[in-house]
């Protein structure tokens, strides 16, 4: 059942100035986030994952240009001036940063860090908010709260560290959530405590969380839909379920190969041969060409079209349109579709 | 942090009895006595090393010094015959207390405030006009500082007295000129400081919080920023320490660094070795004190 | 049609070179160091500065003999003392006149001591008659040769004791930096005079006054430095392969850090002319008649009033020196690591 959308970016195209040129970090990226839902954004470094992220909170540096729509509850937010992103900080949008060791201020008490948003922006006294700061740390499984609100961050472990930024992002009731790989400093058994905890919380405040991460499998575990991006574009984008039992995409393919599972036969790992392209001077073509098995004549000379495989499952390449010749995947992603045809005649 | 302090205690106990030592030892190398006439005669000579007790084994009269100063007895002026040197001392530690407090309170406080509006005009030109300034303060002497000011406002445009201690005026020359250093090195370490904490995580995240760059550099970048600064005190205040020497002189200031000056050449040592124990004593006093107030205001420090 | 079809042909990934295309040209840490260094004018102004400097300072030992601009001989009839600085005679401010005090109108002092015609003294002369020109030439010298040799001693000894304390840790480490520590406390100037009293003064006694004070910030930094640098992977990596931690020092650690060193190294020869200078002005510096600039400065500091020029120039020359050093510590800092001061 789809519920309404609450943000909806179009013809995002984000670009730095550098001493050496232009970066185009982000060419022309469109996606929707529905409320309640939780998209995860995947790609490996240098794909523009973190640029999305800071562009959503306004938080790019200064020789940032920005190009095309952000619509949030009326508002266009490629369009805000730093004086009116302070009202949507924190507030409306929240970020949980990636590594908890250097996320929080040494010199402060965590409970006035996990407060300050509070006061910030509904108003209420220090005492109140420091009440309400309790309650969130006891939200987010900070054990004995009332003695440990006055500690500073180099007195507890990254996994706790993690908690109190969590509460600190959830402290204003924000619409939307993005975790820029949350979990990615923290070790595999402090990562499953804490992606339960996103989820629990989800469930209670109805939020939307834009997830990034690498981690195939914890797309898995937490996300409705997931974008995969490449180069500073969308290349696929459907639900979970659609872009793993059905991926369409080469990259997707390559990104789901390199992925153990328990199918995995013994031998060599796949990996994906070179090197995402420089930024500065993107291919004319498909940039994921030079490196893909599969890349067409026009790859190297044509951008594809985001190609529509269903109401919800979209992907960018040339193989999808009608003239394409037909090939035949690698046998590892055959065995997807081959799960997904099954599981779509028993429905 | 109780700890803490009693370590940093320790060490300077440890380091005063080392400079109390190399003193006693110096002394001894050092050629000349408490008494200098040729009218002596060998018996006289011996009455007199019995009195000051220079007849005894040297391990006897190191502890003998040692004692001593822990009374606060550091014997007695070769030139000044008869003046006790602690007396001496005393007469003039207030002076060089007060003067060298004062620039250091002045050069500090200026120095934060400057480097702060440094770094927020970060690259544009007030900051290229404040580097500017403030390299040239770490690159001429205080001394120097001291004789142009002199020269200047003192004498060519009399905007301010020459010399002497007494009233606030005569303070404000040679505070400028020791003050300037310190200004100049606190506003650049604080600049870059503030430059490197703008930088952090934590600081993007307060910014994700919602807060304006003014709140999230007044709550946290200048907390943070200056407990790297405050490391710089010591270093500082040695500085200044060996600054007021050559001031004093300059300004004609009744302190210790005057007395040190001229003891020098006069070759007069209890009064040179009293005022390096002095000295020492003022530095580990300062290094105690800036170590103390670090450790109230960094909670890694206070509950390590 | 046909034409479009053509272009859905299947032609695979591109060459591994396409693959693994990189824009710009690799450059080593030092060229990438050098080219920022490049941009800083100030940087390589100082840069230029320093370099003729030593060229001059080297090539004036064959010019201007130490003896020649110190010594006066006061059997010589004719001395021209207190000269001002004279270029030449239609020079509007560099002829040789000046304001005596009391007075409001310039002298031509040439003219008031009967200097013969030509006979002009570049930079002028001081009290004694001597060449100021030759004099801080020569102290321009003593000042930098004194600064080298302790920044390179304290270097030698700072790094040295540095690496062996990172590197050793534990105890050792411990105590090392205790003995620092105590060092650190005991006031410069108290160490110097002691030296000073010791060792007599004279161009050794202050080179080793000044190397004993300034060695232990050198190997504080390169012990902080060291001790970073010992838990990375790298490092690990080489321990895992064998390598002693004598060659781990010196083949690893020491060619990261050396930038650090080498702006440290720009900091301390200025602080250690300062230092020289103080200490010439209590008396416990250079032994007269050998000039260094501090010395300059503070004999002539009594003329400051009457004979202001011979107070100003050594003291332009040694905070200009200072200025050189400092400006270009600054541009390597920035070179070497670029996030301290970028936007």
């Amino acid at each position: 059942m789809k519920r309404e959308t609450i943000l909806n970016v179009e013809n995002l195209n984000v670009t730095f100035q550098t001493y050496a040129g232009e970066v185009k970090a982000i060419r022309d990226v469109n996606f929707t986030l529905e409320k309640g839902e939780t998209l995860a954004i995947v790609g490996e470094s240098g794909s523009g994952k973190s640029v999305t992220t800071r562009t959503l909170m306004g938080l790019n540096a200064k020789n940032a240009n920005l190009s095309g729509r952000i619509q949030y509850k009326g508002k266009d937010l490629s369009q805000l001036s730093e004086s009116e992103w302070v009202n949507i900080r924190g507030n409306e949008i929240a970020m949980i940063f990636q590594d908890p060791m250097t996320s929080l201020d040494p010199t402060m008490s965590i409970g006035m860090q996990i407060a300050e948003p509070i006061i910030l922006h509904e108003k209420i006294s220090k005492a109140e908010a420091l009440e309400r700061a309790l309650d969130l740390m006891k939200k987010v499984g900070i054990p004995n709260a009332e003695e440990h609100i006055k500690d500073y961050p180099h007195q507890w472990s990254g996994g706790m560290r993690q908690r109190a930024v969590i509460a600190i992002a959830l402290a204003a009731n924000p619409e939307i959530l993005i975790a820029d790989e949350p979990t990615t400093a923290l070790d595999v058994t402090i990562q499953a405590q804490i992606l339960s905890l996103m989820k629990d919380i989800q469930q209670q405040t109805d939020s939307s969380i834009i997830f990034i991460t690498h981690d195939l499998g914890v797309v898995a575990g937490m996300a409705d839909r997931v974008a995969v991006m490449y180069a500073g574009k969308i290349v696929e984008v459907g639900t979970v379920e659609e872009v793993f039992y059905n991926p369409q995409h080469p990259y997707t393919w390559g990104l789901l190969n390199s992925m153990p599972t328990t199918e995995t036969e013994s031998g060599s790992l796949e990996s994906i041969p070179g090197t995402p392209p420089d930024l500065l001077n993107p291919p004319v073509g498909d940039a994921f060409a030079a490196r893909n098995t599969f890349a067409l004549d026009i790859d190297f000379e044509e951008q594809p079209p985001m190609f529509q495989v269903s109401d919800s499952h979209f992907a960018a390449t040339w193989l999808l349109d009608e003239r394409a010749p037909e090939i035949t995947p690698p046998a590892a992603i055959l065995k997807r579709w081959e799960k997904w045809n099954s599981k779509k005649e028993k429905r | 942090m109780t700890k803490y302090l009693l370590k940093r205690i320790a060490i300077l106990l440890a380091t005063l009895w080392v400079v109390i030592t190399l003193s006693f030892f110096l002394m001894q190398i050092m050629p000349g006595t408490p008494y200098n006439s040729p009218k002596l005669t060998d018996e006289m000579i011996a009455m007199m090393n019995k009195q000051y007790g220079l007849d005894k084994p040297l391990w006897q009269q190191y502890l003998k010094y040692l004692g001593d100063i822990l009374h606060g007895n550091f014997g007695v002026s070769y030139q000044s015959i008869n003046q006790k040197v602690s007396k001496l001392i005393l007469q003039r530690l207030g002076v060089s207390v007060h003067l060298g407090f004062q620039a250091l309170v002045v050069g500090i406080s200026s120095g934060l405030l400057v480097g702060a509006v440094s770094a927020r005009n970060k690259n544009n030109k007030i900051d290229g006009f404040l580097s500017v300034i403030s390299t040239l303060g770490i690159s001429v002497p205080a001394f120097i500082i001291g004789l142009l000011l002199l020269d200047y406002l003192g004498f060519k445009w009399a905007l301010l007295p020459l010399s002497g201690w007494g009233t606030f005026g005569q303070t404000v020359l040679p505070t400028l000129a020791l003050a300037i250093p310190v200004f100049a090195q606190v506003t650049r370490f604080f600049r870059s400081e503030m430059i490197e904490t703008l930088n952090t995580d934590y600081i993007q995240l307060a910014r994700a919080k919602g807060l304006t760059m003014r709140q999230v550099t007044n709550r946290h970048a200048y907390r943070n920023s200056m407990i790297p600064v405050l490391t710089l005190v010591g270093p500082m205040a040695a500085n200044i320490l060996t600054g007021s020497a050559l001031i004093e002189q300059i300004f004609s200031i009744p302190g210790i660094g005057q007395q040190f000056v001229t003891s020098i050449p006069t070759k007069d040592y209890p009064v040179i070795m009293g005022t390096t124990i002095v000295y020492a004593m003022m530095l580990m006093v300062a290094i105690l004190i800036t170590d103390i107030i670090i450790s109230i205001v960094d909670p890694r420090v206070r509950l390590a | 049609m046909t034409e479009e079809i053509k272009k859905f042909k299947l032609v695979g990934a591109g060459s591994s070179d396409i693959q693994e295309k990189i824009e710009k040209p690799a450059l080593s840490f030092m060229q990438d160091a050098w080219r920022r260094l490049k941009q800083n004018k100030l940087a390589v102004i100082s840069l230029w500065f320093i370099c003729l400097l030593i060229v001059f300072s080297v090539g004036s030992i064959f010019v201007v003999s130490t003896k020649s601009a110190n010594s006066f001989n006061s059997d010589e009839v004719v001395t021209y003392r207190n000269l001002p600085p004279k270029l030449n005679d239609s020079l509007p401010f560099w002829n040789g006149s000046i304001v005596y005090s009391g007075n409001t109108e310039a002298n031509d002092a040439y003219a008031d001591q009967s200097v013969p015609e030509g006979e002009n003294f570049i930079l002028g002369t001081d009290n004694l008659g001597r060449s100021i020109a030759k004099r801080v030439t020569v102290g321009i010298r003593i000042s930098l040769l004194i600064a080298v040799v302790a920044t390179i001693i304290d270097l030698i000894i700072g790094v040295t004791y540095g690496l062996i304390s990172g590197f050793s840790g534990g105890k050792t480490d411990t105590i090392m930096q205790r003995i620092i520590e105590i060092i650190a406390s005991i006031p410069n100037l108290v160490i110097v005079t002691m030296l000073g009293l010791l060792l007599g003064s004279g161009v050794l006694s202050i080179i080793i006054s000044i190397a004993i004070v300034g060695w232990t910030s050198m190997a504080r930094q390169v012990r902080n430095l060291t001790l970073s640098y010992k838990e990375r992977d790298f490092v690990l990596a080489s321990r895992a392969l064998g390598e002693s931690n004598l060659k781990i020092a010196f083949k690893h650690v020491l060619p990261n850090i050396s930038g650090i060193i080498i702006v440290q190294i720009m900091m301390t020869v200025p602080s250690a002319i300062m230092y020289e200078s103080v200490l010439s002005a209590i008396n416990l510096g250079v032994k007269p008649p050998t000039a260094s600039l501090g010395s300059l400065i503070t004999d002539a500091q009594e003329n400051l009033q009457y004979y202001p020029y011979q107070v100003m120039i050594p003291a332009i020359a040694l905070v200009l020196i200072s200025l050189a050093f400092i400006l270009l510590g600054d541009g390597l800092r920035d070179a070497f690591d670029p996030k301290s001061s970028a936007d």
